[in-house]
């Protein structure tokens, strides 16, 4: 098979389903098979992943560390939907700032965007699947 | 941008009680603005998010229904609803707040066979 761009759209919170972590190891297998991931679009309860503050117990893996981990390795664009961040209470300090609050926790390697950036990674992958 | 995909975006879930079905109009709507070939249909409960006459600020929510008449604007025209869905609710298209093509099993199977990319919310 050829090598194909995937992106993938996970829509529902870590640890309350395993979508986060089945899209994970998707991601992984893909990449051990020279595929590229283009971009991870986190939306909806699927915004959770990105936040720095989860600590679950050291035997448990930890989604968002995770993510940004396997996204430094392989330049994987890690994108949460700004507005279903914003309600759900995940900032980062930009948006902290703007909204005069003090604290902020989005995991570094994730960047707060829009819906564009989906519509974006729809057209410009070979695949885009949801996980959700 | 310069490639146009066709997106399908379904929505399957009643109106209220998730947020599934603002994300869905949100969906729709930014992938009209980035010029994509777009339909929407409506399956199963989904049906429920297109009945004239909600009133969700009772139960604090906003209706997000009224944002539908917003779709002629952005020129989305393609909107579908299955048949038996809205026959097995007891309903017709004159309870509906839009206007859509109703499509039997085969209709929607081959609207989804015509598809690039379809999304589910």
């Amino acid at each position: 098979m050829n090598n194909m761009i995937f992106s993938l759209h996970i829509v529902s919170a870590p640890y309350s389903k395993q979508a986060a972590q089945s899209a994970y190891c998707f991601a992984q297998s893909a990449l051990k098979k020279g595929h590229t991931i283009k971009r991870v679009f986190f939306s909806n309860d699927g915004v959770h992943c990105g936040s720095s503050l989860t600590t679950p117990p050291q035997d448990e893996a930890n989604v968002s560390k995770n993510w940004a981990a396997l996204a430094s390795q392989h330049d994987i664009d890690l994108v949460i939907c700004v507005a279903a961040a914003q309600r759900r209470g995940l900032l980062d300090k930009t948006e902290a700032e703007r909204y005069g609050l003090e604290h902020y926790n989005v995991e570094a390697t994730f960047t707060l965007s829009g819906l564009g950036q989906l519509v974006e990674a729809a057209v410009e992958s070979d695949r885009l699947i949801t996980f959700g | 941008m310069p490639k146009t995909k066709k997106i399908l975006i379904v929505n399957r879930q009643p109106p209220h009680g998730t947020l599934a079905m603002k994300e869905g109009i949100d969906i729709a709507l930014i992938n009209s603005a980035f010029g994509q070939s777009l339909s929407i249909l409506f399956l199963e409960d989904g049906i429920y998010q297109l009945l004239k006459n909600q009133n969700p600020q009772s139960i604090t929510i906003k209706d997000h229904a009224a944002t539908f008449s917003a779709f002629e604007l952005y020129d989305i025209n393609s909107i579908y609803v299955d048949d038996h869905a809205l026959k097995d609710r007891a309903l017709s298209k004159t309870d509906l707040s839009i206007a859509a093509q109703g499509l039997s099993p085969a209709g929607i199977c081959q609207l989804m066979e015509d598809q690039d990319i379809i999304l589910n919310c």
